[in-house]
Formats: C-alpha cells, structure tokens, sequence
C-alpha cells in the first residue's frame, strides 16, 4: 500500500502470513476454505472437494501436500498465539510465567482456606465443622497464600478475590437423598449420616474436564516406501480441555498437560471466574493429570471427580484378571459398582478384600484394584446424591470433544502423525469449534470467551 | 463514503442479439480510505471479497432465472 511515493506497508509482509516461495496469498474466504475441509477430512479428499468447489483443473488445483503445510502452519500459529496471550493474561493478573500468583495477586477475603489434615480424606473433617465463609482444601495440597497475607505486597493491580464456594443447602441434600433412598433396598440406599461432603450449587460452577487423547505418531526419519517399520509404536499427545461454565462453553487444547493447564488459568483469569469458589474438574484416573492439577492449582480450592465411566471400566477390566470365573465376576462386578455408586470406597474395598480366595486368580491384580482406589478415594464421590441433585458425574463432555477433534479425523484410520502435525490439526479444527474462525483468519487474534455451544462441544 | 461494483451479465443468441434485458447488479464496497493499516486490511478486504461474490451469485442467478424463463416460452411455442 502506497501513499504517493511513500510505502505505508507491505500486504505481503506485514497482513499476510508469511507462504512458502510459490504460494500465493489467501483471502480470508479462501483461508476458511482451506481450513475447513481438513478438519473432517483427509488431506487429499479435502483437495479433491475444494477444487470441486472452485471449479479449479489439475494444473490450477490446490495439492493436498499444500493443504497440510497450511494446516500445520496455521496449526503453530495459532499455539503461538494464545500461548502468547496466554503470558500477557497471566502478567496483566498478577501470575508469574509458570501459572502461579505471586505475592498480593490473590486475597481470600469472604472465605478461609483449611487445610486437611495430612493424609486424611476428604470426609475427615465433618460439615457440620465448615462454617459457611470457609473452603475445604479437598486435596490438602500446601497452599502458598495466605489468608492473613497483607495485599501491599510484590503485585501492584487488582488483586483477584476467591470467593467462597456455594453449596447446596443441607436441607436439599437431604431431600435429595431421602428421595433417592424411597423405595430403594436398604443395601442400596446412601447412607445420610455417612455423606460428609459438600455439594456445589448447580449455578455458577465452573466445570472443567480433562483428558489426553493419543494418535500413532509417524517416524520421524526414513519415511520412504517399503522402509522398515519402527520398532516401537510411538505416540503424539494433544492435551484437550473443555470448560463449562452455566450454558457456556469453550475448548483448549496443547501440546502438554501443563501447558494447556496455564491456558485454562489464563482463559479463566481472562472471563472473570479465576475466583469462582467452586471449580469441579472431571478427570479419568491418569495420575500426570491429577498431579498436574494438584500442582496448578494449589493457589485455590477445587475439586477433582472421577469420571464414572472411567471407574467403571477400569472395574470391569482388573476384575475381568482378577476373578475366576464369568458369573462370580458379573456379580462381584455388579456389587463393588453398587458400593462405588454410593461412594462407599471403604466398603468396596472391604467387599475386595473379603473375598473367597478359590474365586481370585491373580492376587496383584486384586491388590492394584484395591491401590486404584485408595489413590482416587479422594476423587470418587457418591455419584447417586451428585446425580440426584442435578451435578455433573462424568468427563462425557471432554470424552466427546475428543472425539471431535481429534480422534474423528486422526486415529482408525491407519494414519500416523508428527507431533506438531496433529496438535496443529487439532488446533484449527478447536478454532472452528469455539466459533473463533473469524478473528483468527481476518484479525490474527482470539477472542478468548465464552459462547454459546451445543453441550455436546 | 463507500465504492460500488456493477456487474452486468448479456445474454447473446448466435446472431449476437441480446435475447433479454441485461441484468445489472450493484453491491458497495468499502472505500480505499478504509483500508488504514495490515491490523484492518483482511478484514476490510474480507467485505470486498464477500461483496464480490454475492453480486456474482446475484447476477447469474437472475441471469439464469432470465435464460430459464425464455426457455420455458420456447418450448411452450413449440407444443
């Protein structure tokens, strides 16, 4: 663009993103094109389809190795972008670059964290203990706030207040039980005494799942035709997290557990509900990403619940080793889920290890069960109340965006992919699902909010 | 103040007559004013574009509805 003699700028060089020597610059109509089709489809049936489209020959026609240099270019861009976003959230609140406060960027003033006692769970202290303006650090990890911390320290801006959590009322939870229990055998029933734990309000709640989700990685060197395959099967791993918060929805995803972790503190930070009292995280039992979460969010109180279906399935599978025998393991199955229904993890390892020793074939595997839920005691709560009062019980809404981006398009169907290639993909294709399409192709920017989003992502 | 495309779309038999009135489409695009630096530029382009391919798509819609039209008095002359 020129004004008289004098250049203004270069569109090739300062609007566009920068193209290989032989490629030609793309209009965002043509960028959304170009994106769109990939997402779904294998690089060379998108070739075929936007050529169809365009009406373009072969000697004209967009190549399908084009298609995935876009892609994957795009794909980097876009990280960099909101990894770049992501630092300046984090900097603008107070956060150092690794995702923690510093000093004075977090005062709890409506609400005092307690701590639980070492190796205690979650039930160790009884409700009736909590006064209304306290939180519960359900995982007892060392908090490096302190409430009695004077705000005039190391951070100068506006310090994020954690608000309490909002839970339901007793006489709610109470209803909810005895309408749960009606009806209902005495063995089946939740135990109303037993049930310690707080349940958050369905409003409000900021409900995050998480997962990790594997393709076959490719080889990096020697890709040739008729080359000997790798020896090990080797995997790219793509972070995806989807975040709830009322009837909005938004979907991230990284590289790694960490990364796409401080994402989720900027995009909190960046829509106001960083001091949300109640956040709810919906895991499978990988413990990287329970530490992971553990180690990110030690500043504020939160919550980790294991999805039931992952509990169920790995039930069915160390049991499936365990017991000797189809029908002992159907019904040993179908009462160790009742007991983890309930939330009864005391009971359920009890009926574990009570069992007839002449029906147990392999004794570790009934001991690596028995670890399983001793480590995610924590983290498995009485599915039945939660379920009864309205709560979320499972990760489905992470499972399904996998499914979505990633799984759908990269895996069952002997493709393999680099690292980066699958994460890119993964990334354009998270674009279109957060309807972020139009600020990233025409304003190179994202608009890092919530919106409006089936609730299946 | 903004600029106009016209697109005009003739429809000529092998004697070169225009069998109907050409269609004429206008649709406005933005000023080169607007374009005030790369931050704006695909954006603003994105509109020329867009505008551009809806008066094509206007154009050889009515032009086509026009063709078709004429077909149809045709066979109709025929019966």
């Amino acid at each position: 663009m020129k004004n008289g003699n004098f250049s203004l700028y270069d569109t090739g060089r300062d609007v566009f993103p920068k193209i290989k020597p032989k490629e030609k610059c793309r209009t965002a109509c043509m960028d959304e094109l170009m994106l769109m089709f990939p997402c779904d489809e294998s690089y060379r049936d998108s070739e075929a389809k936007i050529n169809r489209v365009l009406w373009r020959d072969e000697e004209y026609g967009i190549k399908s190795r084009t298609l995935a240099d876009i892609v994957v270019r795009e794909g980097e861009s876009i990280q960099e972008c909101l990894l770049k976003k992501t630092q300046a959230i984090l900097v603008a609140n107070g956060f150092d670059e690794k995702g923690q406060p510093i000093a004075g960027a977090i005062v709890v003033t409506d609400c005092e964290m307690i701590d639980l006692p070492q190796g205690k769970p979650a039930n160790a202290i009884p409700k009736e203990d909590v006064k209304e303006n306290q939180c519960l650090k359900v995982h007892g990890v060392p908090s490096n706030i302190d409430s009695n911390q004077s705000v005039s320290s190391d951070y100068s801006g506006k310090p994020i207040t954690l608000a309490a959590p909002i839970n339901q009322s007793p006489e709610k939870v109470k209803a909810a039980i005895d309408n749960y229990n009606k009806d209902k055998p005495l063995k089946k029933q939740i135990d109303a005494a037993r049930v310690q734990e707080l349940y958050e309000n369905t409003q409000n709640v900021v409900n995050v799942s998480a997962d990790d989700v594997q393709v076959v990685k490719q080889k990096e060197k020697d890709r040739k035709k008729g080359s000997p395959p790798k020896e090990n099967k080797e995997w790219a791993k793509n972070t995806i997290v989807h975040i709830m918060y009322n009837k909005s929805n938004y979907l991230l995803n990284g590289k790694g557990i960490i990364g796409t972790l401080m994402l989720l503190t900027a995009f909190m930070l960046h829509n106001n509900i960083a001091g949300n009292g109640n956040l709810v995280f919906f895991v499978d039992g990988a413990r990287d990403l329970q530490n992971a979460i553990m180690d990110m969010y030690g500043w504020r109180p939160y919550k980790i619940i294991l999805d039931w279906f992952h509990l169920e399935k790995k039930c069915k599978e160390l049991l499936s080793m365990v017991i000797k025998g189809k029908f002992v393991k159907s019904i040993v199955l179908t009462t160790l889920l009742s007991y983890l229904w309930l939330g009864e993890v005391d009971k359920a390892i009890e009926y574990l290890t009570n069992l007839d020793m002449n029906s147990i074939k392999n004794e570790k595997k009934l001991n690596e069960l028995i670890g399983y839920f001793n480590r995610n005691r924590n983290n498995i709560p009485c599915y039945a109340l939660r379920k009864e009062l309205g709560l979320k019980t499972s990760s489905n809404s992470v499972e399904k965006a996998n499914d979505n981006i990633v799984a759908n398009r990269q895996k069952h169907n002997g493709t393999s992919w680099s690292n980066c290639g699958s994460v890119s993909l993964a990334s354009v294709t998270t674009m279109f699902k957060n309807k972020e399409q139009d600020n990233w192709i025409k304003r190179r920017t994202f608009r890092f909010k919530f919106h409006e989003l089936k609730l299946t992502a | 103040m903004s600029m106009t495309i016209e697109v005009f779309v003739k429809i000529k038999d092998a004697d070169g007559n225009e069998s109907f009135e050409p269609v004429i489409v206008t649709g406005e695009l933005p000023d080169f004013s607007e374009f005030t630096g790369p931050d704006n530029f695909l954006e603003i382009f994105d509109q020329v574009e867009r505008t551009a391919i809806k008066v094509r798509n206007e154009s050889m819609k009515q032009a086509i509805e026009n063709y078709s039209s004429e077909l149809s008095k045709k066979k109709h002359m025929k019966e």
